[in-house]
């Protein structure tokens, strides 16, 4: 044996022959589990513990298949969650959409640090919520963590109905009108929650959504972006060339590798940011989010005639791969706008213009 | 702690630049490979843990708040993967390392003898302690255990390979300082 062991294992270590990277399949396993994750990912993070139960088990019912929390002594559990609808990068629009359906007007937290940014936001149940979460990121304030907005009518505060393991997270919460607001002691620093709580003390609904509506971004986020942490260079630059009306669209590198392929079947290319959990089922006490029934609204992202003018567009450029994300517009019926974006700050944006009934590519200006 | 890669590099992965992700798993790959072969002691079950691995990197990279974070970060990772790959394999629990021994050089084959010759809880502090110089501390954050568990494992870890070594006493294995430092 040799006569230093850390030497000798050092030395044998870097004799063992490496096989070549398998960056392919790194890459596409990434993808492939990337819109599951994110799902995962943000209720996991969320501000509060889940706990799902049997339905209706000893709770009282206030709420027909709603969502139940309790509150006591700074702790919260939320049982009676049965299903969630989950979206990535919401948009104004999403956010409309879920509010209308709510069953309380909803006061969104405001008074959170400049450059905070809404990553995920999810509710429950999915036709009437009386539970919306919202998560934020502000890496430079370190705001990392989502607000919990409930119907205070689901709100109990009886240790006693609480059900046996049913898990409690340690919250801060306060009512602004019919809606209770909890969020994790982790979230962020105490006077940041403060400034919050005080600032939606002096809002109202509409004022909460417009200040809201500055932390969305405009565009339909295909591309992979973090659910906690900045946007990628590419979206970055993507959110300066997106159009107002909200109908813009970043594809990312695996939808544009897809397109030959969703070409072949004359198909559009579904938003694939929403995801409805239902059937949670209930594990030792706490939710298991992996064994739900998960269910992808059939939503156009890109219709099929905008998949043709991309392939068009990549086509021109001799490339099936671009090594780029593309950003994809229609400003009216018949033109497409695409943008192809490098991944790196330093490459050139081109901008195409493509006829919709002729898919005549034609190159605009180039950006860096 | 050993650098697994330039902190350029990850600060520019960190910033979302997916080419920069990209180079940074390749820069990382033969380090991940090595670390998950050295403590599963199969070829082909330490490619599925490194490719995890690198899998997790890619993913969430972009998550990870300071670069210097980084290296803790990865260690913490590739020795979950490994542990996972292991567990799912449950009968590579008595490693022979043979996959590995490319080299008859006497030394090598010693040393891949000796690691097989250990458990595995007492073959990933044995690895993190001598092969990657990390202290216990950062030991314990990379395999979610506690310091003096640790301590402990490391100590009956180099009771074990004493024993091995019996018939080197004039050549005995080196005291870490950072034991000596801890009274062992």
């Amino acid at each position: 044996m040799h006569s230093n062991f850390s030497t000798a294992g050092k030395s044998a270590r870097e004799l063992i022959p490496v096989p070549e990277l398998p960056a392919e399949f790194i890459r596409s396993r990434s993808f492939a589990t990337a819109a599951r994750d994110r799902v995962r990912s943000f209720v996991l993070g969320g501000a509060i513990c889940l706990a799902a139960v049997g339905a209706g088990a000893g709770l009282g019912g206030k709420i027909y298949d709603g969502v139940h929390v309790w509150l006591s002594g700074g702790k919260a559990a939320v049982t009676n969650i049965r299903s969630l609808t989950a979206m990535h990068r919401p948009k104004a629009a999403d956010v409309r959409a879920a509010i209308a359906r709510a069953t309380f007007p909803v006061v969104f937290p405001v008074g959170l640090p400049a450059g905070t940014r809404v990553t995920m936001m999810g509710y429950a149940p999915a036709e009437h919520p009386n539970f919306i979460m919202v998560m934020y990121w502000n890496r430079r304030a370190h705001v990392q963590g989502g607000f919990s907005i409930f119907d205070s009518t689901a709100v109990n505060t009886s240790e006693a109905l609480l059900p046996p393991g049913a898990s409690r997270g340690a919250v801060y919460t306060w009512r602004v009108g019919g809606e209770t607001v909890v969020t994790g002691k982790h979230s962020m620093t105490v006077g940041d929650v403060n400034a919050v709580r005080a600032a939606m003390m002096e809002t109202s609904a509409s004022d909460s959504l417009a200040a809201t509506d500055k932390m969305l971004t405009r565009i339909t986020m295909l591309a992979p972006t973090p659910v906690l942490g900045d946007l990628p260079e590419p979206a970055k630059v993507a959110e300066r060339y997106a159009s107002p009306n909200g109908r813009s669209v970043l594809l990312g590198r695996q939808s544009i590798a897809s397109i030959a392929r969703i070409l072949k079947e004359g198909k559009p290319i579904l938003d694939t940011r929403i995801v409805s959990l239902g059937e949670i089922p209930n594990l030792h006490g706490d939710p298991d989010y992996t064994k739900a029934k998960y269910h992808w609204p059939k939503v156009v992202a890109v219709p099929a005639g905008g998949v043709r003018a991309i392939g068009a567009v990549l086509r021109s450029i001799g490339h099936a791969d671009c090594g780029c994300e593309i950003l994809f517009d229609q400003p009216n019926g018949t033109t497409y706008w695409i943008w192809t974006i490098p991944m790196t700050a330093s490459g050139t944006v081109s901008k195409y213009a493509v006829d919709a009934k002729t898919l005549a590519v034609t190159p605009q200006a180039k950006t860096r | 702690m050993a650098r697994w890669a330039s902190p350029e590099l990850v600060s520019a992965a960190l910033s979302g630049d997916e080419g920069a992700t990209e180079q940074l798993i390749a820069a990382v790959w033969p380090g991940c490979f090595r670390l998950a072969a050295t403590v599963i002691g199969d070829r082909s079950l330490a490619q599925d843990a490194a490719q995890e691995a690198c899998v997790v990197v890619h993913r969430k990279i972009h998550g990870l708040r300071r670069e210097a974070a980084f290296d803790a970060w990865l260690y913490r990772i590739v020795m979950r993967e490994s542990a996972r790959v292991r567990r799912r394999h449950q009968a590579v629990g008595q490693a022979t390392f043979e996959d590995c021994l490319g080299i008859d050089d006497t030394a090598t084959v010693d040393v891949w003898r000796a690691l097989a010759d250990l458990s595995p809880e007492l073959r990933d502090v044995t690895v993190l302690f001598y092969f990657d110089d990390l202290k216990s501390d950062e030991i314990a954050a990379a395999l979610g255990i506690a310091h003096p568990t640790v301590r402990t494992r490391l100590l009956r870890a180099r009771e074990h390979l004493r024993g091995l070594l019996g018939d080197y006493r004039d050549a005995p294995m080196p005291e870490p300082k950072e034991m000596k430092q801890h009274a062992f």
